[in-house]
Order: C-alpha cells, then sequence, then structure tokens
C-alpha cells in the first residue's frame, strides 16, 4: 500500500520541481507528515501495551478455569485498534477460544474473561497472546507482538478410596509395630528406675527431681514403615491395543492412591521410567520423589503425573525397581503399577520381597497373561490386582 | 407472523448497514467536489468571463447519483441489453438536465433564442463549447465515481454481508479492492496536481511577467485549497474503508468487535488529518523556490549526462561505420552532438528580499529545510529498511559506510537528548505537581471542611480546635501538656470580655470529647455562637498585636 504513497509523493516532488510551485509543498508536507505519523503512531501505541494473564495455574480434569486477560496502555497515545489472540495447545481446542478486537485511549485498561475446561490431564501451555495492531490509513502492514507464555498444571483424575487391602504385615506409616526393632522416641510408654547401662538420653530429668530418684523413659517400639508408588510408563510393558488408555489408568491409580496415603497421615514416596517436560534431566526422566508425607507431598507427586508422559524402552521398569530398593527401609510397602510383569520382573520381586519389603502389584488395562501373572504372584506371596477401568477401582471405594 | 418480524431487519440494523455506504458515497461525492472545483478554478483563472461554480453543485449530484446507481446496476446482468438501455437513459437524462440547468441559469430568453437554431444546425448549437466542457467533467466524475463504486462495494463489510459471505464459505478479496481503492485516489490526485500545475504555468506563460509576479506574491491560491480538500477527503475515505476491511477479517476470525471501535476509529481519524491538514498549511513553503530550482537544475544536468553517454555509445558504434563509408568514398556519419551541458547558476540563496523581517525569514528558512531534511532522510531510511541487501551492499563502500555511521551516531545521539529532555519534563511536572499538591494541602483543612456534614459532636470540636488555632495566632498558642481548662485560663487571662465564653466552649468541647451521651445540634449551634464571640475578640487582640 505505501508504494501507492511514494508514487504520489514522487508525483508531487516531480511536479513541483519540474514547474517551480510552491503550494505542492503543502501538499507534501500533509502526505509525508500522514504517512509519517500513521506508521510512527501504530508503532510506538502497540510497544506501550502491556498485558497481563491472570489465572490459577493448576486445575483438575474438566474443572472450569477462568483466565482473566488484563490489556492496559501504558501510553499516552491512543491505541486505534488492538486484535487479541491467546493460543492454546490442540488438546484445549474445545475449549472458548478467546479473540478480541479492542481500542484503548491513552492509559486506560480493559480486562476480558475467558474459560477453559481441560478435558484430561496434561502440563498445558497457555499463550502466547499474540497482540496485532496498525494504522488508521493502511499505509503500514499489520504489527505484530507476542505476550508471555503460562503454563496450566492439569491434576488426573484423583478417586475418592475408601478401603485398600494392602498387606496387613505392614501398617501404613509410623504405627505401633510389635517388632521391637525400634523404639520412637516420640512415643513415650512409661517410666521405670534407671539401671546401670541406661543411656543418658533416656533419663527424665523432671520425673527424676520429682521422685529424688533417677528415672528413664520407656518407649514404644515402632517403626518407619513406608508406601513408594513405583508407577512403570513404558509402552511396550502395556497391550498395544488399550496403551492410552492402560498408561492413563495407570496414572489414576497412582495418584488415587497417592492421595488415599496422605489422608491416612502416612508417607508416600514416588517414582516412575516416564517423562517429566520439566526434568532437569538429561534424558527427561520425572524426578523420584523421596517418601515424605503432608499436603504439600502429595500436590509434588500429582503434578509430575499431572505432567508426565510415557517412554519407550528409556528406563526398564526393572531397573528403576532395582534403582528404588536400595533406599528403601526395611517393611516399606511397595506398589508397583504396571501393565505387565515378567519372570525378570518376578524375580526382582522375589529379591525385594526377601529383602524385608511388601509388595503390591496392580496390572493396569487389558493384560494377555494376566492368569498367569495372578498365579506366580500367588506363589510368591505377592498381592495382586488388576484393573481394566477405572470401574473396576470400585473395590476400594466400597 | 412472527416468522415475518424475526425476518425482518431492525431499524437498527437497517442504520448500521445503510450509514457507512451513505458516509462513503458522501465522502466520494466531496472529492469530485472538490476535484471539479480545482478544475473549474484553473479554467476560471484562464477565462475569468466563464463561471463554472455552478458545475460543483451539479458534479456533487451526479457523483451521489452514480455512485447509488452503479450499487443497484451490480443486480443486472452485463453486458445485457436492459444495462445498456439504463446506462444509455441514464446518460442521456444526466445530458438533458444539465443543458436544463444552462438555460435556467442564463434565462428562458436564451432557451427561445437557441431553440430555433438546433433545427437548422443541432449539433453545433446544440453542443456548445460551454455545455461540452461541462459534459465532459460531468461524464469524468461519472465514470470515476463508476470506478470507486465497485471496490466500495466490495469493501461493504456489514454483518448481514459477512454473515451471508461465512455461511456460503465465499469472501471479496477486501485487501485487494482496497489497494485498488487507494491507487484511484492517488492517481485522480496525480492527475489534480497536474492540471492545477499545468494551468498556473499556462497562465504565467500567456500572463506575462505582471501574470507571473501576481501568482508568485498570491501563495497558495483558493483552488489549491481543493486540492488538499480532496487529499483530506481521500486519506478519510481509505481510512474508513480500512475498517471495513479490517472488520471483514475480524469477523471472519470469530473475533468479537468492540462496539466502541467505530466511533473511536472515526474520531481518531477526522482528529488526524485536520491537525496534519492545519500543520501542513502552517509550514513554511516559500523558500522551496531555490530547492526546487535545484531539483529541477540537478535534472536538467542528470539529463545532460545521460545525452553526453548516448553520443559516445553512438559514436563507438558509428566509428567502424564510418570507416567502411570512408572506403566507399561516402561522408562519414557523426552522431548529433550533445548540447552543452546545462550549466545554470546555483538557486538563489534565500536572502532575496522577501519579508521586512529577517530574522523572521531566517526561522522561516531553517524550519523548512530542516523539515525538507527530515522528510528526505526518513523516506530514505524507510526505503533502506525495507530493501536490506541495498542497505548491506552499502556498508560495503567505505565513505558511504563512514556516512551510515555517522547517521547512526547521530541518531543515537537525538535519541539520547529526547530521552534526557523526555526526563526533564517529567522531572519539572512531577516537581510542579508536588508544589500544587503541597500548596493544596497548605490551604487549611477547615477552609475546605463542610460544617453540614459534620455531627454535632464533631461541630463542637471543630469550633473549640478553631479557637485553639486562632489563638495560636495571636500568640496565644495551645502548649502540648496543657489540659482544656488549663488553656482556658490562659485565654481568659488574655481575653477577659469574653471570659464566659472561653470556658462555656472549653466545657461544650470537654462534653463533646470525652462523654458517651449525645450531642445534640442545640449544643453545637451554642458552641458556635460562642466561637464567634471569642474570634471577633481574638481578631481584635490580633489586629492590636
Amino acid at each position: 500500500m505505501s508504494e501507492y504513497f511514494a508514487l504520489l509523493i514522487g508525483i508531487i516532488i516531480g511536479l513541483a520541481a519540474l514547474l517551480q510551485e510552491d503550494f505542492v509543498l503543502t501538499l507534501l508536507y500533509f502526505v509525508v507528515a500522514a504517512y509519517a505519523l500513521s506508521r510512527w503512531w501504530s508503532g510506538r501505541a502497540l510497544k506501550a501495551v502491556v498485558v497481563k494473564r491472570i489465572f490459577n495455574n493448576r486445575a483438575f480434569i474438566n474443572d472450569k478455569v477462568e483466565i482473566h486477560i488484563e490489556v492496559h496502555n501504558s501510553g499516552r497515545l491512543p491505541v486505534v485498534w488492538l486484535r487479541l489472540h491467546d493460543s492454546l495447545p490442540v488438546e484445549l481446542s474445545g475449549s472458548e477460544i478467546f479473540r478480541r478486537v479492542v481500542g484503548l485511549g491513552p492509559h486506560a485498561t480493559q480486562r476480558f474473561t475467558y474459560t477453559i475446561q481441560p478435558p484430561r490431564r496434561g502440563y498445558y501451555q497457555v499463550g502466547p497472546l499474540y497482540l496485532y495492531s496498525g494504522d488508521l490509513l493502511g499505509m503500514a502492514e499489520e504489527e505484530g507482538r507476542q505476550g508471555h507464555i503460562d503454563y496450566l498444571t492439569v491434576y488426573p483424575r484423583v478417586m475418592s478410596l475408601t478401603k485398600i487391602g494392602l498387606p496387613s504385615r505392614s501398617p501404613m506409616g509410623t504405627l505401633h509395630h510389635h517388632q521391637p526393632i525400634f523404639e520412637d522416641p516420640s512415643r513415650v510408654r512409661g517410666k521405670r528406675d534407671y539401671v546401670a547401662g541406661d543411656s543418658l538420653r533416656r533419663v527424665d530429668w523432671k520425673a527424676s527431681a520429682n521422685l529424688g530418684r533417677m528415672q528413664v523413659k520407656q518407649f514404644e517400639p515402632s517403626i518407619a514403615l513406608e508406601t513408594v508408588i513405583l508407577l512403570n510408563l513404558d509402552r511396550d510393558d502395556y497391550y498395544y491395543r488399550s496403551r492410552n488408555d492402560a498408561t492413563e489408568l495407570g496414572i489414576v491409580v497412582a495418584a488415587s492412591l497417592a492421595n488415599w496415603i496422605t489422608a491416612q497421615k502416612q508417607t508416600v514416596g514416588f517414582a516412575t521410567n516416564g517423562a517429566d517436560v520439566q526434568s532437569m534431566a538429561a534424558d527427561g526422566r520425572a524426578p523420584v520423589l523421596p517418601t515424605e508425607k503432608g499436603r504439600a507431598h502429595l500436590m509434588r507427586i500429582l503434578d509430575i503425573l499431572a505432567r508426565i508422559q510415557t517412554t519407550e524402552k528409556q528406563t526398564p521398569f526393572i531397573q528403576l525397581l532395582r534403582r528404588q530398593r536400595v533406599h528403601m527401609a526395611w517393611g516399606t510397602t511397595v506398589i508397583l503399577i504396571t501393565g505387565d510383569v515378567n519372570d525378570a520382573l518376578f524375580e526382582e520381586l522375589f529379591i525385594a520381597r526377601r529383602a524385608g519389603l511388601d509388595i503390591v502389584l496392580i496390572l493396569c488395562g487389558h493384560v494377555i497373561a494376566a492368569d498367569e501373572i495372578k498365579h506366580k504372584a500367588q506363589h510368591f506371596g505377592i498381592q495382586i490386582q488388576q484393573f481394566a477401568s477405572e470401574a473396576d477401582m470400585d473395590i476400594w471405594r466400597r | 407472523m412472527t416468522e415475518t418480524r424475526a425476518n425482518t431487519p431492525s431499524d437498527r440494523q437497517v442504520w448500521s448497514r445503510a450509514l457507512p455506504i451513505f458516509v462513503n458515497y458522501a465522502i466520494v461525492a466531496l472529492m469530485m467536489t472538490c476535484a471539479v472545483g480545482v478544475v473549474v478554478g484553473v479554467i476560471q483563472a484562464l477565462s475569468s468571463s466563464w463561471n463554472g461554480a455552478y458545475l460543483i453543485v451539479v458534479c456533487f449530484i451526479v457523483a451521489f447519483e452514480a455512485l447509488y446507481t452503479a450499487r443497484v446496476m451490480r443486480r443486472i446482468a452485463f453486458p445485457s441489453r436492459e444495462w445498456a438501455s439504463y446506462r444509455i437513459g441514464e446518460v442521456v437524462s444526466i445530458m438533458i438536465l444539465l443543458k436544463a440547468l444552462i438555460y435556467i441559469m442564463r434565462g428562458a430568453g436564451q432557451f427561445l433564442i437557441d431553440l430555433p437554431k438546433w433545427q437548422h444546425d443541432f449539433l453545433v448549437s446544440f453542443f456548445t463549447g460551454e455545455y461540452l466542457l461541462a459534459c465532459v467533467l460531468v461524464l469524468v466524475v461519472y465514470l470515476v465515481c463508476n470506478q470507486f463504486a465497485n471496490d466500495l462495494f466490495e469493501l461493504e463489510s456489514d454483518d448481514a454481508t459477512l454473515e451471508r459471505e461465512r455461511k456460503n464459505d465465499f469472501r471479496n478479496n477486501r485487501a485487494a479492492s482496497h489497494k485498488q481503492l487507494t491507487l484511484k485516489v492517488v492517481l485522480v490526485a496525480g492527475v489534480m496536481i497536474a492540471v492545477t500545475l499545468m494551468g498556473r504555468t499556462f497562465l504565467r506563460i500567456i500572463g506575462g511577467g505582471a501574470a507571473a509576479a501576481s501568482i508568485d506574491q498570491e501563495g497558495m491560491p483558493s483552488y489549491a485549497l481543493g486540492l488538499l480538500a480532496y487529499v483530506v477527503l481521500g486519506f478519510l475515505l481509505l481510512s474508513l474503508t480500512r475498517l471495513a476491511a479490517l472488520r471483514a477479517a475480524w469477523y471472519r476470525e470469530r473475533a468479537p468487535i468492540s462496539p466502541d471501535i467505530a466511533w473511536r476509529w472515526a474520531l481518531y481519524v477526522v482528529v488526524f488529518l485536520v491537525v496534519i491538514a492545519l500543520v501542513a498549511m502552517v509550514l513554511p513553503t516559500h523558500y522551496s523556490v531555490g530547492l526546487l530550482q535545484l531539483l529541477r537544475y540537478a535534472a536538467g544536468l542528470l539529463i545532460s549526462l545521460l545525452q553526453i553517454v548516448i553520443y559516445f555509445l553512438l559514436l563507438i558504434l558509428t566509428f567502424p561505420l564510418n570507416l567502411l563509408m570512408r572506403l566507399l568514398g561516402n561522408s562519414p556519419v557523426t552522431p548529433n552532438r550533445p548540447p552543452p551541458v546545462m550549466m545554470m547558476p546555483p538557486p538563489a540563496s534565500p536572502d532575496q528580499p522577501t519579508g521586512a523581517n529577517p530574522l523572521l525569514d531566517l526561522i522561516q528558512s531553517i524550519l523548512f529545510w530542516a523539515i525538507f531534511l527530515f522528510v528526505v532522510g526518513y523516506a530514505l531510511s524507510q526505503y533502506l529498511k525495507r530493501h536490506s541487501a541495498l542497505l548491506a551492499s552499502m556498508r560495503g563502500i567505505p565513505l558511504l559506510n563512514w556516512l551510515m555511521k555517522a547517521v547512526s551516531v547521530l541518531g543515537d545521539w537525538l535519541s539520547r537528548l529526547s530521552g534526557q529532555v523526555t526526563a526533564m519534563v517529567d522531572a519539572g511536572l512531577k516537581r510542579l505537581r508536588a508544589q500544587a499538591e503541597l500548596q493544596a494541602r497548605m490551604v487549611s483543612p477547615a477552609r475546605r471542611l463542610n460544617l453540614r456534614r459534620l455531627s454535632p459532636r464533631e461541630r463542637v470540636q471543630y469550633f473549640y480546635l478553631a479557637m485553639a488555632r486562632r489563638g495560636s495566632e495571636s500568640g496565644l498558642g495551645r502548649k502540648p501538656a496543657q489540659t482544656p481548662r488549663e488553656y482556658a485560663a490562659t485565654l481568659d487571662s488574655a481575653t477577659p470580655e469574653v471570659n464566659n465564653e472561653i470556658d462555656a466552649l472549653t466545657d461544650a468541647f470537654i462534653e463533646a470529647r470525652y462523654s458517651r451521651h449525645d450531642i445534640t445540634p442545640i449544643h453545637a449551634q451554642t458552641a458556635q455562637s460562642y466561637w464567634e464571640r471569642v474570634k471577633s475578640a481574638l481578631r481584635k487582640k490580633k489586629s492590636a498585636v
């Protein structure tokens, strides 16, 4: 478009030079000023636009997430028109797409809200917000600018579980234990008179002063029994026809179990061979979360479960188990969520069991040799559960 | 019945569709009026006996009619019999009405005189020189408007049209139409400028030296204002049609459009164009004589150089031919020598006697050259920005590279200077604002207090505090450690004539300040009466001091 105005300017200058007419310069001033100011205005006005996106960056599936967009013109020049377009990933394409065309006066602010409803778990990029503006006369091309990118973490579905038949030998967490291997100094059972050989750390100085003779504290025997969830996300370990559903089901089971264990005020750890988009590791594997308790820790687990993706033969599940087993305390309950169990894995599970770990196997999706696996698990004394769909988890909800 | 209502567009919809069309047509009609005004102005300047002012009005009406008809005619297939009959009928009607108008202006007598002549030699007597000129002007307007109408129709973007396009999965190429429209506006402007300039030049030639001097002294002629008005209106039209094109694009993207965009756009574009037009009219043009001479001199030099080059090329080409001719005994062929280079004297410096005030002349001159250099610099920078390869190759030339670096340094310096000036202005404004706020704060809060809005309790407290303030102004300020009664004793000793009032006001204050029971308005009125008496006593004391 600007070439036509260049043509006009050329005509004016040429004729003015040829015919020596001064008044044509007025026209020249007008056209050049219109051209220059028009371009300058649109470019400068767009630079002064500040955009803010405010939203709750964590949500559950099908939650309605309101995204508030604030557009502020920090400059003194008005923005004649501003086209806004917030880009969303394909997975969220079913949600409302934010597009607006507005005009902004000097120092004016406009706020908009749109809603997205994530249909599945994930770590979604929200943005960038594209801003386009232009001039009044169409002399300059549309100018664009990108806003910042935000991320929305959508947690997997968390089923509310009520009754989980975990091995009775390992009551969850720091509960009373009948085997006096360790004593818990926070659980005072009573006091007795001091006898030679008692540790001075056990002396109850207040009680000794009160009674006039040395008293030592007696502690309840206990052991920190922990639960570690190991999730297999190697695609090859799932039946190929139901791979996607089975891995998603595994994630739902892991999230639900972590939620239930945390609700029981017990410690839970988590490890997987899946890939995490936010991983610091070079191979992109998800971080291992050591056993801890509390809501914050549960949210960390859910964060990983939201972002996690399946891998192909990156880290075999058996290798993950081997690597994690050495860090597990005696009596730890290990919940393995997988789509298949081969003999090598059974062998590793047997070793783990002999090392004092309680094993719970959860098979997700369609498993071809399910009966054989169940038979072997019974043989090794391993508790096993199979879920073909989320509905099967109802046995833990009754 | 209900269905009929649902399908009938509301008044608002009709208006929202018709208004932009009407505005666009009105602008085009006005543009054509300006264009015709310019031509009429030039012709009138050449032939002072001719009065063609009526043509301006006629062309406005014809332009509107042509635009409307072009819209209606889109329904009729082209080429077709119906189309041809409609068009011919329309043109003939316009020409007849134009003739009738001329006779109305001349009077019925002229018509009666001319009527018998038509029978003898119709063509000569009917198509007079004036009538032919008017017809040509009107037909040109008619044709140009038809051209504009096509683009305007393509650019229409009311909701109904856009919805229809969306449903039929069809879209007008509005960007191309807008480009076409721009080209047409520019071409018409170019033609108008050419006509104006040629008219003036012709006027100079036929008028001789005196006429040329009077033209030079005239400055901007009235029809040049018409030219400027045409360009302003053209820009307005381009702006509004750009909005239409953008609107269509936004609609296609299903982007909700803020309802205030249209009026904001109209407001901004009008302000923008009016401001630029005013600035352009104010800027100096008198010192352009030197510049334009310089440009002509440069053009002449360039043409002469080209002629020399062509001469040498021809000389080289004809050399073997000459040799052949010499062998055959014929005279050699020599190309015509180029004319000597037009060594015009350099343009006269603007120290010619142009005005009474040399300082004003100097300022105008500096302003002119600054603006001109800015325009040239800006145009060059824009051009180079678009041709990055050329820019890169230019950097390879040492002198140009040095020059570009110098320009870049100058640009940086100017940018820094601009930043510093902006910062200084901001700081100054901030300081002024702070001073204004301080002054506002310095004004006694009592003066800004609205007593009617205070409760009776607050009013009593206010009167007491006012007494304390007046006391301090009279040199009887209340010490921080003084209780109200101690302070009352101090005031009593200084103004014994209002002892009772001071004590009563102090008691009222203590009651208002420390009691929990209600303070009635009567209490407040009583306190006010005490305060007024104390105030007059304190004022007397202050004036005595």
